[in-house]
């Protein structure tokens, strides 16, 4: 265990009275356990500090949008009962579509896409980006696919590593271009390198493009592979998947 | 809160920080807790605004203590910090007058209100700069104490070491915003 998690299961009183006392002893005589501690507090403090910001804000909010709702009476509840049957209208029309899009195979693919999260690299939010990384990252979380794709490329020019291959990779997925996007994860999918973090994520998309392209049998093999490497991965929607074909 | 819902599972939506859960419960109690604060003469505003801070200091009790009460419901340690919250900023303005309560009065819950310090502060401005993804790893990790176990099971990350990269890049990223000052 790192010392970081340490700290937090002292913090946490999750420790044994013998790890406790060593805790206690390291805060004492290790300078860099007495940092991370403190670092540790002061993190727990400025999230205390922004979320009973917001929370606030929020309670003044819903109290503003109750009163104003008071206030419309009746022509607030006819409305509520036409938004709700409006709402259980598409909730209705849109299960229908579901269930017959699933049921003429089609399309696992459909069902089961989401836009992979940046989980790479942290972006900041409005401050100019110091460099071409967080540029691209940024056009990827802001949803500006195609500027992410040619920003992720010019990286890959200068330096081939295969996290950011996996997200050119989702950015042209993300613009349906699976085909140019199934050519890039074959590229990544064999990677073992310890420092590629997405090869399952890599084995999943794959999959699914060749269930969009028909190829049932391959993708059913790339499937078999996540079950076999990381049997908790995705584990859900596999099953789900294996079971209906 | 739903009606079928009893006082355990209420508490274990609040520790599990369900948004939901504690939107319904200060709906469901703020009048009767302005109701309350008209004792002690405060005026509607006053006591929303106290009600308000009473809430916020429960939900962090949850979250990132997990409380668990055992001898009293949530609604009685809501109250009992309002409680707190109420004559404590009475006696700051020198108003506390002797109340007289009929009805079952709520015991007081000392609740602790340290300084923060400056560069928490900060950093608490800081957490708005970085990614959803990177507050989210760093407020399950260092406010909920979540283990990284833990943070596998509530998010979408693979194992534990995706958790751990990913934290220790975000943590690099606000530092170094943090050093910019």
């Amino acid at each position: 265990m790192n010392k970081e998690e340490f700290i937090q299961d002292y913090i946490a009183d999750r420790l044994s009275d013998e790890d406790k006392v060593r805790a206690e002893e390291l805060l004492k005589t290790d300078v860099e356990f007495q940092e991370l501690y403190e670092s540790h507090l002061e993190l727990t403090a400025a999230f205390q500090i922004s979320n009973d910001k917001a929370l606030k804000k929020h309670l003044q909010e819903l109290d503003a949008n109750t009163t104003e709702a008071t206030d419309n009476g009746t022509k607030k509840s006819n409305f509520g009962m036409l938004k709700r049957i409006a709402i259980a209208a598409i909730f209705i029309i849109g299960a229908f579509f579901a269930i017959n899009q699933f049921s003429a195979n089609g399309d696992i693919f459909d069902s089961y896409f989401e836009v992979c999260p940046n989980t790479y690299l942290p972006i900041t939010r409005g401050t100019s980006s110091p460099d071409a990384t967080f540029e691209a990252f940024k056009s990827y979380e802001s949803g500006n696919y195609l500027k992410a794709e040619k920003a992720f490329k010019d990286l890959l020019s200068s330096d081939d590593n295969p996290n950011i291959r996996f997200y050119y990779a989702m950015s042209l997925l993300n613009q349906e271009k699976s085909g140019l996007a199934l050519k890039e994860l074959n590229i990544l999918t064999p990677n073992t390198n310890a420092n590629f973090d997405y090869q399952l994520e890599s084995f999943w998309y794959v999959a699914l493009i060749q269930f969009q392209q028909d190829k049932l049998e391959d993708a059913v093999k790339n499937l078999q592979v996540i079950q076999r490497v990381h049997p908790n991965f995705k584990a859900e929607e596999i099953k789900s998947i294996l079971e209906k074909l | 809160m739903s009606r079928n819902s009893t006082d355990a599972e209420l508490q274990d939506l609040l520790r599990s920080d369900d948004k939901k859960a504690l939107e319904t419960i200060y709906i469901a109690y703020k009048e009767e807790f302005l109701n309350y604060a008209k004792k002690y003469g405060l005026d509607a505003y006053n006591a929303t605004d106290i009600y308000q801070d009473a809430i916020i200091a429960m939900r962090h009790n949850f979250v990132n203590s997990k409380l668990i009460l055992t001898s009293s419901s949530v609604k009685t340690y809501l109250f009992g910090i309002g409680k707190f919250k109420i004559l404590k900023k009475l006696k700051e303005a020198n108003t506390l007058l002797n109340v007289e309560t009929k009805e079952e009065d709520y015991t007081e819950i000392r609740i602790e209100e340290s300084t923060p310090s400056e560069r928490s502060i900060i950093l608490s401005k800081y957490l708005d700069s970085i990614s959803e993804s990177c507050r989210k790893v760093l407020e399950l990790f260092y406010y909920r104490n979540l283990t990284v176990e833990e943070i596998v099971q509530v998010t979408e990350y693979k194992d534990g070491n995706t958790v751990r990269s990913h934290k220790s890049r975000c943590l690099k990223r606000l530092k170094s915003l943090f050093k910019k000052v």
